[in-house]
């Protein structure tokens, strides 16, 4: 590994120029990127809702105690992933395992409540198709669980085969944790934050 | 997670975990209020106000928690306002439209009012 860190500049050491490494600028315009994603989807969730003579509330077809259940697991989860990455910093190898395997417990069981909720909404006849609202609902929580599945294959990697990092280079594989807890923040927050809102909510 | 340097203090990494505990704690709190909101009925105008502010309100907490690590870096302001540009922009083109469609589009209303089917009538508790 240390002959990567010379071959490949500022894996962990900052740039001067833009006073970034690589991964951080990488992250954060991965995650600029997310935001005009998710404001494209949300702009045109506006354009059919103020086209549509009748929008359904939320609370009308949705299951409001399900998605508040996922939110609290969601928040959970973020904070498991700070403790995790404390716990890091504080040499603590053991209690980084069980925080960070408890956020992708938690990530595993948000997953598993979002499959219960489609399920149900097609033993109801209801797909993208029936109504604006419901495509918006299952594109936007569609597109959210793939980004959850996506933090999960990263963090699971981390956790088990990308730990072996962290006996030769325990200051990359902390970097590391800390970009992927960004990522997993930011998919937290888009659910806290607009999805639930939005879909549940209004 | 802040950016910490290798030799970051203990005392900086409680700061940090404080920190999350502090913007998880006031987001839940104010997510709870809107669930409280989401059972009351509310007119149309009323409800999309609130919700609107909630986001905002949420949207500011996370500011004041993560503005520590954007502000002084001119790269990522760039790019921040240019994203925050773009979707301004995308959401002002519907809303500037006061005849629900955009510009240089065919005018979808009538189909969408068409295509409306009484949603609630599928209502179900899962």
């Amino acid at each position: 590994m240390s002959n990567t860190n010379e071959l490949i500049p500022y894996i962990v050491e900052e740039r001067p120029d833009t006073g970034f490494n690589n991964a951080t600028l990488g992250i954060w315009l991965f995650l600029a990127s997310e935001i005009m994603l998710f404001g494209a989807l949300f702009s045109s969730y506006i354009l059919l809702r103020a086209s549509a003579a009748h929008w359904p509330a939320g609370a009308s077809i949705l299951n409001i105690p399900l998605a508040t259940l996922n939110t609290a697991i969601l928040v959970a989860s973020s904070i498991a992933v700070v403790f995790a990455w404390a716990s890091l910093k504080e040499n603590n190898f053991g209690k980084f395992r069980a925080c960070f395997g408890f956020s992708i417990l938690c990530g595993l069981v948000f997953l598993a409540i979002k499959t219960f909720e489609y399920k149900a909404k097609f033993a109801h006849g209801l797909y993208p198709s029936s109504h604006p609202f419901l495509a918006l609902y299952f594109t936007l929580t569609g597109l959210h669980a793939l980004h959850i599945i996506g933090g999960l294959v990263v963090n699971s990697y981390l956790l088990g085969p990308g730990a072996k990092m962290y006996k030769h280079d325990p200051h990359q594989y902390e970097h590391r944790i800390e970009i992927a807890g960004i990522y997993w923040h930011f998919v937290d927050l888009l659910w806290i934050i607009l999805l639930f809102p939005v879909l549940y909510l209004l | 997670m802040s950016e910490t340097t290798p030799q970051a203090s203990q005392q900086d990494v409680q700061k940090t975990v404080g920190m999350y505990k502090r913007l998880f704690t006031i987001l839940v709190v104010i997510t709870a209020i809107g669930i409280i909101l989401a059972y009351t009925k509310l007119s149309v105008g009323i409800a999309v106000s609130v919700a609107l502010i909630i986001m905002v309100l949420k949207s500011k907490v996370v500011w004041d928690s993560f503005k520590s690590l954007v502000i002084g870096r001119k790269l990522l302001i760039i790019v921040f306002s240019l994203t925050v540009i773009f979707v301004a922009g995308l959401l002002l083109g519907p809303v500037l439209n006061h005849s629900g469609h955009i510009v240089g589009t065919v005018d979808i209303s009538k189909d969408l009012q068409q295509d409306e089917k009484p949603l609630e009538a599928h209502h179900h508790g899962d």
